[in-house]
């Protein structure tokens, strides 16, 4: 028995499919039956649930799904509460709006992870494309709170126009890693990608090591060892024991970007 | 009522409704982290004159402090939560903003609080930076050996000041020795500070004074050397009596040190020089909390 849906995956589905309504706060009231007939964007029509899911379990504050999701986009979408699980990888747009609960993805996610977030807690056992916790199409900010937390890479402008929150990276960031970043922190225990930090106003972004350096807008400000890092490394030992190594010893920042507000640091560790 | 040839008086202690906060400090080593403490702590014995009362908790582990460093937790009671606040901002910022390596967190959960950070944070000039983390705001201040690290804001609580034991005893020698020793058996217990020097108070007061504008004066009938000159509360043979004051977090932590006091008075007895241990109050009408010491003793 289960404390809520579980969902698997038949077969892989022809087209992507759109699974954004499917959190545990909408199907709280249903009966099986009625799981079973929700219509979901396929394409250009509709289908019903059960054409693509094996639907068990009953109303509960978690939503499981299995088999093959990678087809599957934006699982998460909008959460307020409660838990949403995926035992393999999934598609784009995970955890897009999510502004409470928890989402935890076993593999990788494709482009547009966690943009326009407000709060919860995201967590990726794998890699992720591009976009991660970049704004929402046609809006002017990207995520704005909460913990989202990648154990792989993630690719090309995570954090883009992201306004508050943490992004914590296990591997490898793509480049302009924290574009246009307002304030936060992103925390990446490998490398970074070209131009991190381009026209960032505030925030902060941890590294092992950028190879490429930090863009020509940013000034050196020397061997830092600030006390705000290890305090964050203490508070996120759970989520990234990695970092408290990263923190360990001074580190080389980099402040900028002076082209605009240039409040924002890059902290270069290796 | 008599343990160990030390008379424990029918009276109580009569304490009042305060603010109160609790500060942890780090720093890079735990000597600096007592500097700082030390520093904001100072002059902090008596509301009357110093704005507040403050004292050290206790000294702290690094794995027990926010950000790892060695520590020292404060406790810092008002009379009322403007004027906590007023003092915590002044405090800080002359005594542990200036002292080397130093950050200041909050080190209580409560539903209210008072601002220090967001006070603190313009010495930076337009170059502090803020930073959030798990929904706590944290400001960077820069100072000349790196940064200056405050929380945004630090949790208020009602809290009790004044519950006292007053010591009489013989020598000033054996009345001192007893009553460090019911410091020490106090001071374990987390909640409560003894704010007055080495937690001992020896210029017991009373409301009031012969002299007009001044709001306490000395307590003559507790005086040795004014013994047959006024109503004294002083036995023959008793020359001496010192004080312990409390401030704690709530009543029970106040009772708890109290009642730890007594029985450390009560260890030394009247062998160590303790004739009786009494309190003070004000006929129990203007403070809410009562400590009934024949409640308390062993």
């Amino acid at each position: 028995m289960t404390d809520g849906w579980r969902l698997t995956v038949r077969e892989r589905p022809p087209l992507r499919v759109e699974v954004g309504s499917l959190n545990p706060q909408a199907l709280a009231t249903l009966t099986v039956s009625e799981v079973e007939r929700l219509p979901l964007p396929m394409g250009r029509r509709n289908i019903a649930l059960a054409e693509i899911f094996k639907s068990e379990g009953q109303p509960g504050p978690r939503v499981t799904f299995q088999g093959s999701c990678e087809r599957l986009d934006g699982i998460g979408r909008n959460l307020a509460e409660g838990e949403i699980l995926v035992e393999g990888d999934a598609g784009h747009e995970v955890g897009t709006g999510q502004s409470g609960g928890e989402i935890r993805i076993a593999g990788s996610v494709r482009d547009e992870a966690a943009t326009g977030r407000s709060s919860g807690v995201l967590i990726i056992g794998g890699n992720a494309g591009a976009f991660l916790g970049a704004p929402k199409p046609g809006e002017r900010l990207g995520m704005r709170g909460g913990l989202v937390r990648i154990a792989g890479n993630v690719g090309p402008r995570a954090g883009d126009r992201m306004r508050r929150g943490t992004i914590l990276i296990g591997g490898d960031a793509g480049e302009a890693c924290g574009a246009r970043m307002v304030a936060g922190t992103i925390a990446v225990a490998g490398q970074l990608g070209a131009m991190p930090g381009i026209r960032m106003r505030r925030g902060t972004i941890i590294a092992r090591g950028a190879p490429d350096g930090p863009p020509d807008t940013f000034a050196e400000t020397g061997q830092a060892d600030l006390i705000i890092f290890k305090l964050l490394a203490r508070r996120l030992a759970e989520m990234a024991p990695w970092l408290a190594l990263l923190m360990d010893r001074p580190v080389r920042r980099a402040v900028g970007d002076l082209a605009v507000d240039g409040k924002g640091e890059l902290l270069l560790t290796g | 009522m008599i343990v160990n040839g030390v008379a424990i008086e029918d009276t109580f202690a009569e304490a009042f409704g305060m603010r109160a906060t609790r500060l942890l400090l780090t720093a890079d080593t735990a000597p600096w982290a007592r500097i700082a403490a030390e520093n904001l702590t100072g002059f902090a014995t008596s509301v009357i004159g110093c704005g507040c009362e403050a004292g050290i908790e206790r000294v702290l582990a690094p794995e027990e402090t926010p950000d790892g460093r060695p520590g020292v937790s404060v406790l810092i009671f008002a009379v009322n939560s403007a004027e906590l606040a007023k003092q915590v901002s002044t405090r800080v910022g002359q005594s542990v903003l200036t002292s080397p390596g130093s950050a200041c967190y909050s080190g209580l959960d409560a539903p209210e609080f008072i601002p220090v950070g967001k006070n603190l944070r313009y010495f930076g000039d337009g170059f502090q930076l803020s930073k959030q983390i798990l929904g706590r705001r944290y400001w960077r201040v820069p100072v000349m050996d790196g940064e200056f690290l405050v929380e945004e804001t630090v949790g208020m609580v009602r809290a009790v000041g004044g519950g006292n034991l007053i010591v009489l005893g013989t020598t000033r020698a054996e009345v001192l020795r007893a009553t460090e020793h019911a410091v020490s058996a106090m001071r374990k217990l987390p909640n409560v500070i003894l704010p007055f020097p080495g937690g001992i108070v020896r210029s017991g007061s009373k409301v009031g004074s012969r002299y007009k504008g001044l709001i306490a004066s000395t307590n003559q009938a507790y005086c040795p050397t004014l013994k047959g000159l006024v109503a004294s509360r002083l036995e023959a043979g008793t020359e001496c009596v010192l004080e312990i004051v409390i401030d704690g977090l709530t009543a029970d932590d106040v009772a708890a040190a109290m009642r730890a006091g007594i029985a450390a008075l009560c260890e030394v007895g009247a062998a160590g020089g303790v004739h009786a241990i009494s309190a003070g109050n004000y006929g129990g009408k203007l403070g809410p909390f009562h400590f009934h010491l024949r409640e308390l003793a062993p």
